[in-house]
């Protein structure tokens, strides 16, 4: 069984469609990469894919691990194993990044039907965690996101993918934003985070994140759907020939 | 300033002029007799004071006879309301009475729930307005704590000097009513070069032996902070019972050159009561305020908040929460006074309401000829949890330097919308997400108290009435 499978999604905002028909499945083990053009519908589908309630679903079916996504509230879909690291991340003051993941960690290990993590437990994996991400002690008590820089945001969210440990982890344009130096923490961290029994998909409008997070598939959105896929040869052949010569090939896409 | 307010007229015009005189002429009368229901110890403390606070105290109550109570058609008062409270009566409390009541067992469990855990406070009880040496501890080396009434009979030369000094009858009615009334109170000197680490924590509690007795109190604090001292002080404003009461307190403090004040409020008094209180604070060169207020009980809580930068350097940190709930009023008033150059301010005012409730929030930054260099920053933020909550947030501005920066800003609204999805996309629930968020805002503000145990208290508090505001 596949682990996510989508069929024929369509979803919009304000009864402007944006995903028009897209197919896609991810298995355990697989990294998976969807690039596109700008306004192609990529974090769209990230988006849509966690929840978020803005986008509506037209027609079409999300299954995740044998269940129907698009029937999970946000939280329930978090503790299903779906994790997303957001473009943005959202600034929060007045609480700690420790506090909030510990929070969100035992709701989901709630979920599970695993035992909390106590207060100690916890600051150990967090740290374990941190240092992965190269992430200074300070963070512990700082407000979530807030003041972070770009760079500091994402290694944030990676951090809080490898605590929550996720089934399948959506990468929203995690290298926007980002030197050659945080690109290369982050896709530490995420390459740390590849396992048989996971599967990632990395949504980017570049390439250079994927000499990092080499991808076993590449799709190209274009349009709200996939209209090429292939290996990570099509992430170099895009890199040098631009988005605009598989307008030919459109026609034949998946 | 505004129109000089009709005498009496303290309810808000009908329509037309006929109307407005009708009333007055209604209420002339009414208005001596006014005086005595508010104030009806005034006599016995006349008699007892010396004559240049006799003579402070008459002058007051001249000057409270001219202008009565504020009504909504003066401009700083437009959006309280204070007719209701001022149209009801209110039983009395002779001192006696107050320092009989230290052994009630009402007023034993409200000082014992109130107790710092971790913070070693040297504990300060005010009953209606009275020291209670009884259930205060003892003052700590270097700081003085007197009750007003003994230092008032022994002369205190500082007093003098200081008492009325920024709290003038002119002010507002509640200013004049609480000069020309008070008969108790404290005041705390603190000796030039003292640190004190624990905090003093003034309880300040209404509470009446008859339950069905509304208690009206008129508390007076001096706070007097020596050059490089530095002092905290937690007041915190409880009690009351199944009658509405009214705490009219006013507080003057004066901060010398490099001393710091942390003065930390936590107005939590039952909800049929009302608070009005005036505070003031006189900042000398490099001396910093940081105040914060927590308003979480009472009908009509309204906070005057009045500082002087008056010495170059100085610096003022204002921030408030408000956590209001059913059909609570809460209004926070503060002026920032940049006389000097080179002074920063800062406040945030937070308010969290729920159900009818209303707040305001009003930020007047005055910035004399002369004080070049001011920086302050003024923010008003409220959430709104549901659609009957409304707040009412206006900064007010008046620049007369050239080279100064001043900015504010204000926001009013439900929880954000990306803030809930981000916390759910994580796993937490609906109704943690919304519990989480509340709490992360109010935090935001609580974070900014200095002292740790305090902090730690205050934030107790908050997570406790929150559970009851936004559960989750």
């Amino acid at each position: 069984m596949a682990l996510l499978e989508v069929k024929d999604l369509h979803a919009g905002v304000g009864g402007k469609e944006i995903l028009r028909g897209l197919n896609l499945t991810i298995n355990a083990g697989e990294v998976h990469a969807i690039m596109g053009p700008n306004g192609s519908g990529k974090s769209t589908l990230a988006q849509v894919l966690a929840g978020r309630e803005t986008y509506e679903v037209t027609s079409g079916s999300v299954m995740f691990d044998g269940k129907d996504l698009l029937e999970l509230a946000p939280e329930e879909r978090a503790c299903e194993g779906l994790f997303l690291a957001f473009q943005y991340p959202v600034e929060i003051p007045g609480v700690s990044t420790s506090y909030f993941l510990k929070s969100a960690l035992n709701a989901i290990r709630k979920h599970r039907g695993e035992t909390e993590l106590d207060a100690m437990d916890f600051l150990k994996l967090l740290k374990s965690k941190m240092k992965l991400l190269e992430m200074d002690q300070s963070f512990l008590g700082r407000s979530v996101n807030e003041g972070f820089s770009g760079g500091e945001k994402k290694r944030n969210e990676i951090m809080q993918m490898a605590v929550l440990n996720p089934r399948l982890a959506v990468l929203d344009e995690t290298d926007s934003g980002l030197d050659i130096d945080a690109l290369k923490i982050v896709s530490n961290g995420v390459n740390a985070l590849r396992a048989a029994d996971r599967g990632i998909l990395v949504v980017t409008h570049y390439q250079r994140l994927l000499d990092y997070i080499v991808p076993d598939f590449v799709h190209v959105l274009r349009n709200g759907r996939i209209i090429k896929s292939g290996d990570k040869n099509l992430a170099l052949e895009l890199e040098a020939r631009g988005y605009g010569w598989l307008e030919q090939e459109q026609p034949a896409a998946v | 300033m505004h129109q000089t307010p009709v005498p009496g007229r303290h309810r808000p015009a009908l329509t037309g002029e006929t109307i407005n005189m009708t009333v007055m002429a209604v209420e002339k009368p009414e208005h001596t007799r006014s005086l005595d229901r508010f104030m009806p110890q005034r006599h016995q403390t006349a008699t007892q004071a010396s004559s240049w606070l006799a003579a402070l105290q008459q002058a007051a109550a001249d000057r409270f006879l001219q202008v009565g109570f504020p009504t909504t058609q003066h401009e700083e008062w437009r959006l309280t309301n204070v007719t209701p409270l001022i149209e009801r009566s209110y039983g009395s409390c002779q001192r006696e009475e107050a320092l009989a009541l230290a052994h009630d067992p009402a007023v034993v469990a409200a000082l014992k729930a109130l107790e710092l855990s971790d913070a070693h406070a040297v504990r300060l009880v005010l009953i209606n307005g009275y020291f209670v040496p009884e259930l205060s501890s003892a003052a700590p080396a270097g700081v003085t704590v007197r009750g007003f009434s003994e230092v008032i009979k022994t002369g205190e030369p500082a007093i003098r000097s200081l008492l009325g000094k920024l709290a003038l009858p002119e002010h507002h009615g509640f200013v004049a009513l609480n000069a020309a009334a008070f008969s108790d109170g404290l005041f705390i000197d603190v000796t030039p070069g003292c640190t004190l680490l624990q905090p003093l924590h003034i309880i300040a509690l209404t509470h009446h032996a008859d339950h069905h007795v509304g208690v009206l109190a008129h508390p007076r604090l001096l706070v007097n902070l020596g050059h490089h001292a530095k002092l905290t002080v937690l007041t915190s404003w409880v009690g009351g019972g199944a009658a509405p009461s009214l705490t009219n307190p006013v507080m003057e403090a004066f901060v010398g050159p490099s001393a710091a004040l942390e003065l930390i409020k936590v107005v939590n008094i039952h909800d049929a009561d009302s608070h009005i209180a005036s505070d003031y604070v006189h900042l000398a060169d490099a001396a910093t305020l940081r105040s914060f207020v927590l308003n979480m009980g009472g009908a009509v809580v309204r906070n005057n908040l009045s500082t002087v930068l008056d010495g170059p350097a100085a610096e003022a940190t204002l921030n408030g929460l408000s956590l209001s709930r059913g059909r609570q009023h809460v209004d926070n008033q503060t002026m920032l006074d940049h006389a000097r150059e080179h002074c920063p301010s800062h406040e945030l005012y937070k308010s969290i309401l729920a159900d009818q409730a209303t707040g305001v929030f009003k930020g007047r930054i005055l910035v004399r000829p002369g004080a070049q260099k001011t920086d302050s920053k003024q923010t008003s933020k409220a959430i709104l949890l549901s659609d009957e909550a409304t707040m009412n947030s206006q900064p007010q501005l008046e620049i007369y330097a050239d080279d100064v920066k001043c900015t504010h800003g204000s926001t009013t609204g439900p929880l954000d919308d990306e803030q809930l999805f981000y916390l759910r996309s994580r796993g937490l629930d609906a109704t943690r997400a919304h519990a989480f968020l509340t709490y992360a805002f109010a935090a935001d503000a609580i974070n900014r108290i200095s002292h740790e145990a305090v902090r730690t208290a205050v934030n107790e508090k908050v997570v406790e009435r929150l559970h009851e505001v936004a559960p989750g």
